[in-house]
């Protein structure tokens, strides 16, 4: 009797853990592509899937794309990687992306980063070219 | 470092979406209505089956008057030498769903978001009849105020986008799938011819409707003409 509550209690317990699912949230770098209509409207709620080039014929991740019209991912490794969107009336994009070593990205039409990076360099460039004629002119 | 190191965090790329187009455009001495993408990428089909019911009007204007186009069968292929083809086309209803995009009304679908009506209109030139612009044309249409056909590769063809009639402001108008501006207050725009052959010159809004089957009316408008 006391044998088969043991074993009972067992066979709960290791249950419970098998069906049991683990959490671990976490903070990491994710590449996020916003899709839109060509009114700006959010492209949301819709079929994604993304690809690694290496691997064409099994998708990285699936899913559907959040109400802002974003896909979000995180590539596990550099490379170039494939984003496709369709909609059942016949919307869709397909956007190839390059991720280096460091995570960082290239293939966006308006990449946020790459212009804000372009214009502080610009900035930069005008502020150092300034700065060295003013340099020059004090010293005379 | 801090700011650097945000942005890494969120890359951001942001994508706009096609739609499929449509087109006429001649072949064998005859004028073939086109459904699809006219250039289509790797993974695009260039020309789509369409149903005769998704042509709602097909007009051809010839030496000084107008006479409809029989359709009873798909692709549209216009024989009788029309001088301008007129063509409102539409697939229906459709809405966004927490599901994705379906072929439904709002009031038949699961979970809505938002819907809308698609009316798309395409105007084709062949021949040059200033009288058949001077008509109300249903819903949205882009037409040029003179003669299209007599353009070169580098020249300007100024053109009017009119909803039901009217001139509408700030409407964006692509050329080769690429939006080159938006119309100013009397609904005029310049567009630069940039190659010969077929011209492609579309635009769209989407306009408020108060029904239970959709909250929009999304108009498209397509025209074409050849440049030599």
């Amino acid at each position: 009797m006391v044998g088969r509550v043991v074993i009972t209690f067992l066979a709960a317990v290791l249950f419970t853990w098998g069906h049991e699912l683990i959490t671990d949230v976490k903070r990491e770098r994710a590449v996020i592509v916003e899709i839109k209509y060509a009114d700006g409207m959010p492209f949301s709620y819709e079929k994604y899937e993304v690809y690694y080039s290496g691997k064409p014929d099994i998708p990285f991740v699936t899913g559907r794309t959040d109400r802002y019209g974003r896909v979000i991912f995180i590539p596990d490794k550099a490379g170039q990687w494939v984003v496709k969107a369709f909609s059942e009336d016949g919307h869709g994009v397909v956007k190839k992306i390059k991720v280096d070593d460091g995570g960082a990205y290239s293939g966006g039409e308006k990449g946020g980063f790459d212009r804000i990076f372009k214009l502080a360099v610009g900035i930069a460039v005008i502020m150092g070219f300034f700065g060295i004629i003013g340099i020059i002119w004090r010293k005379r | 470092m801090g700011i650097f190191r945000s942005f890494f965090v969120v890359c951001l790329l942001i994508l706009p979406v096609w739609a499929h187009q449509l087109w006429m455009e001649e072949e064998k001495g005859c004028l073939v209505l086109n459904y699809g993408h006219i250039h289509p990428s790797e993974h695009e089909t260039e020309k789509i089956q369409y149903t005769p019911d998704s042509i709602k009007k097909a007009i051809c204007y010839k030496n000084g008057s107008f006479s409809d186009i029989k359709v009873e069968k798909t692709p549209l292929i216009v024989k009788n030498n029309c001088s301008v083809v007129f063509v409102q086309f539409s697939t229906g209803y459709w809405t966004k769903t927490v599901e994705g995009t379906v072929h439904l009304p709002k009031h038949r679908a699961v979970n809505p978001v938002y819907s809308w009506l698609s009316i798309e209109n395409l105007v084709f030139i062949k021949k040059w009849e200033q009288a058949a612009f001077d008509t109300r044309f249903e819903g949205l249409v882009i037409l040029p105020l003179k003669d299209p056909l007599k353009l070169k590769e580098g020249d300007k063809v100024r053109l009017v986008v009119l909803l039901n009639g009217r001139p509408v402001s700030d409407v964006p108008v692509a050329y080769d799938g690429k939006i080159r501006g938006a119309t100013d207050e009397n609904g005029r725009i310049n567009i630069r011819i940039k190659h010969p052959g077929l011209q492609m010159i579309e635009a769209s809004i989407r306009q408020k409707l108060n029904s239970n089957r959709a909250d929009y009316v999304v108009y498209s408008s397509t025209l074409n003409f050849e440049v030599k």
